[in-house]
């Protein structure tokens, strides 16, 4: 309950807020009609001031008329209607106000009181002599009478020129008095106004400062500035709840992008991965197949070469038997499944099968070398890596040498490195070529078909620049690594071909 | 900046309050307005009726403020109403039964020789009310007190100075002021007897021509044009008004006579003191009315409250010459 309460503060303040303002609004205009209903009764009051005695002499005249009725008629009920008249006469000047003051009107009223009642006095001698039947005083006394009435309308005439003055000076104060309590209630309606504005202002301040702010760092949010800062309210009410859900909100959206942009990543990585193991498959599946172009039946050759070392034991011909040990070797070596590693011990010796029976064809022309540390690392690498790289370098490299050409393997370790090496005192490549084969290479490992990658480039389509490329395609895509093959070249100087196989890797694998 | 508007609305919540305050007593004033206004002090004990000659003289107008003034101190509610004096006696005799009739506790009227004035007196003794004559007096009627110049004293004191600052047998005119004339027996023939009686003293000085003013009838600047005109051998003149005195000091201004004929006035109103100063009016008597309205009013609450008083007080004369203005005590 109080929670909730709490939650409603700004409601309640809201409500207040107007209530306050509802109840000032009343209250001015409470006191306004208040100033009104004062004016018209002082106004009211000044022009009444006259009336009771206009009154007074009427009563007068009217009792004076009945009585010269009576003496003139002696009708009863003329006299029972003066008797009335002239009670109610008595009674009414009973009953006027006749504190003594030191004003005008105060003296006159008095006179006219006195005078009235001896008017009275002398009617009722009039009316005693009457009945009497003494003419000479009821006359007399109904002539004082007359001569008294005289003396009361001068004298009400008198009193009412006297109330108007003295209403004359007091409406002038009177007004003279409204218009300094206007003046007063202007500067009190002015004040109020402008403390309503001020209050007004701080409220609204206070009201949507909070929410403006809260709008600006929605606004940064909603450009993308997720670390906008946040203005803190501490108040626990409905702001406060904004407040808080707005931050959560914000904190909730950060967590949910973070995590996205990670599965992106993953997946990306993923795809990468999935891309290269496509390209290798697409490399070994073109290397398959210039080995079956190559080669039209590799299981045919290497059986009927057992065959022919068979013959040779038969015929102890020892030289032919190991020329075609070696040759079968070759074969066997060729024929493996080009996606799997194998040991570079035994690329190695299939290498020495394959220089070995280059020998024999060359004979003294080429110095074939094979240089290895004694403890030298067996790590797994792809096969037929070696072969096509002493083939281009005989083929191409030392083609035109007619001796004094060599080709040397060399195998060396670095730390966590193995390098391995082809080289060759050949003509080299030519720089032009050399940058096509490394192109060709760099797009294919980029995601490129070897056909798309090698369409139109005759240089690299060259016998040999296709085993070049695959050689290189493979190494690098299996490897991951862009670095891995490094080829110098010189034209005139030979070539030397570097690979570094991580030694890391080799022993994780093993 | 935030100091700055708390001050401000500080400044302006306080001139709320100050505008609502003075607002509200304003309408507490104005509530309470239009009732009959209250007097400062304590309300009147009693009231009274002050009949004064309705006059142009200042004389007059300076005895009602005299009584005005000590009615208050008093605590005496003085009414005052004019008093119309005219040939028609009717009228002046009207207004003094009203007054009668309006039962005041105490009436104070201009004397008058008239047997229905007298009578009224009378009968407003009879019914209780106390009756002070003022100015002029009715000493055949039972009016309880009389307040004034003695007549006599004052013709006197005239005749005194005439005698000292005159010419031998310089011829004297003399302009009685009569407001009612029924009283013309009665106070200026004390006039013109203490006159008379100064100089019989020495001298050949006589009263060539005794002129009696009596508004409605003749201005005061006709009958001194006529008098001089008629007798150029006056050498003095004595009014017993200073409103006389101050038409005759004109006249000789325009006439160029200043300087040919002695004035000798009444009374102080501020016209004839410049006159006087300039050397046009010779002297003024004073007779005193702020000492008339006192002694009146003083009668009168002897007589409400102890019944009895004096039947004459005198306020006293005194004789002012443009010397005697310039003195240090004036």
């Amino acid at each position: 309950m109080t929670a909730m309460a709490s939650r409603h503060q700004l409601r309640t303040r809201v409500f207040l807020f107007s209530l306050f303002s509802t109840l000032v609004l009343g209250m001015a205009s409470l006191y306004n009609q208040l100033n009104s209903r004062i004016y018209l009764r002082g106004m009211t009051r000044i022009l009444e001031r006259t009336r009771p005695y206009l009154e007074l002499e009427q009563k007068t005249i009217l009792v004076g008329n009945l009585l010269e009725t009576y003496l003139s008629t002696k009708n009863y009920s003329s006299l029972k209607e003066y008797w009335t008249r002239s009670q109610n006469l008595y009674a009414t000047v009973w009953d006027l106000d006749r504190t003594l003051t030191w004003d005008r009107s105060s003296l006159l009223r008095e006179d006219l009181v006195e005078l009235i009642q001896s008017y009275l006095r002398a009617t009722e001698d009039a009316i005693n002599a009457k009945r009497g039947r003494d003419i000479p005083a009821y006359t007399a006394a109904f002539t004082r009478s007359e001569r008294i009435l005289g003396y009361i309308k001068q004298t009400t005439a008198d009193l009412i020129q006297a109330d108007y003055l003295e209403g004359s000076r007091q409406g002038q104060r009177f007004a003279d008095q409204i218009a300094t309590l206007q003046l007063f209630n202007i500067l009190m309606l002015l004040s109020l106004m402008t403390l309503g504005v001020i209050l007004g202002s701080w409220f609204s301040g206070r009201l949507i400062g909070p929410l403006s702010r809260l709008a600006r760092s929605a606004q940064q949010i909603a450009e993308g500035n997720y670390q906008a800062h946040i203005v803190p309210y501490r108040r626990e009410d409905e702001i406060g709840l904004l407040t808080v859900t707005f931050e959560t909100m914000r904190t909730s959206i950060i967590r949910n992008i973070e995590e996205l942009t990670e599965r992106a990543e993953i997946e990306s990585r993923l795809m990468s991965e999935r891309l290269d193991n496509l390209r290798i498959k697409n490399l070994l599946k073109i290397a398959e197949l210039q080995a079956l172009q190559a080669q039209v039946n590799p299981h045919f050759l290497y059986n009927t070469l057992n065959t022919g070392v068979q013959l040779a034991i038969l015929e102890d011909a020892d030289h032919t038997r190991r020329y075609i040990e070696h040759l079968a070797d070759v074969f066997r070596h060729n024929i493996r499944t080009l996606d799997r590693l194998i040991p570079l011990s035994d690329e190695l010796h299939s290498i020495e099968s394959y220089i070995y029976i280059m020998r024999i064809r060359f004979a003294d022309r080429f110095e074939f070398r094979i240089v290895q540390p004694a403890a030298c690392p067996d790590p797994l690498m792809p096969a037929m890596i070696l072969q096509p790289l002493v083939e281009n370098a005989i083929t191409h490299g030392l083609r035109d040498r007619e001796s004094g050409g060599w080709v040397e393997i060399a195998v060396s370790r670095d730390d966590d490195w193995l390098h391995l090496a082809v080289s060759d005192n050949g003509t080299g490549i030519a720089p032009e070529r050399l940058d096509r084969i490394l192109a060709v290479t760099e797009a294919i490992a980029d995601g490129a078909t070897a056909g798309d990658a090698l369409a139109g480039d005759e240089i690299a389509k060259k016998s040999n620049g296709i085993g070049l490329v695959n050689v290189l395609s493979r190494m690098r895509l299996h490897f991951g690594d862009p670095d891995i093959v490094r080829i110098d070249s010189q034209p005139g100087s030979g070539t030397r071909i570097a690979f570094r196989l991580p030694l890391v890797r080799e022993e994780a694998h093993v | 900046m935030k100091s700055l508007s708390i001050a401000l609305t500080g400044c302006i919540l306080v001139l709320f309050l100050l505008a609502s305050g003075m607002s509200v007593r304003y309408l507490m004033e104005l509530a309470s307005s239009g009732h009959p206004l209250p007097i400062a002090g304590s309300r009147p004990a009693w009231r009274a009726i002050a009949l004064l000659p309705e006059s142009h003289d200042p004389f007059y107008h300076q005895i009602a403020a005299a009584l005005e003034h000590n009615a208050r101190q008093h605590g005496l509610a003085l009414e005052s109403r004019p008093l119309p004096i005219t040939q028609d006696r009717e009228t002046t005799l009207r207004t003094l039964e009203l007054a009668i009739t309006a039962h005041p506790g105490g009436l104070i009227i201009p004397g008058s020789a008239n047997p229905e004035y007298v009578r009224l007196i009378d009968q407003a003794i009879a019914s209780r009310i106390p009756v002070v004559t003022v100015a002029t007096d009715s000493p055949t009627s039972r009016r309880q007190t009389f307040v004034g110049t003695n007549g006599f004293s004052l013709g006197l004191m005239a005749g005194e100075y005439i005698e000292k600052n005159s010419p031998e047998g310089a011829r004297i005119g003399v302009v009685l002021s009569q407001p009612d004339p029924a009283a013309r027996d009665i106070n200026n023939q004390s006039v013109i007897s203490g006159l008379a009686q100064a100089l019989k003293r020495g001298g050949q000085r006589r009263i060539t021509e005794t002129r009696t003013y009596v508004p409605e009838v003749l201005s005061s600047e006709e009958i001194i044009a006529d008098l001089l005109d008629n007798h150029p051998e006056v050498a003095v003149l004595f009014f017993t008004s200073s409103k006389d005195a101050i038409a005759a000091a004109q006249h000789l201004v325009d006439r160029n006579r200043v300087g040919q004929v002695l004035l000798i006035g009444v009374d102080d109103p501020p016209e004839l003191l410049d006159y006087l100063k300039k050397g046009i009016i010779a002297a003024t008597i004073l007779r005193n009315p702020d000492n008339i309205g006192r002694l009146t009013i003083e009668s009168l609450v002897e007589l409400k409250t102890s019944h009895n008083s004096s039947g004459f007080r005198d306020p006293g004369i005194r004789l002012i010459t443009r010397a005697s203005l310039q003195e240090p005590h004036r």
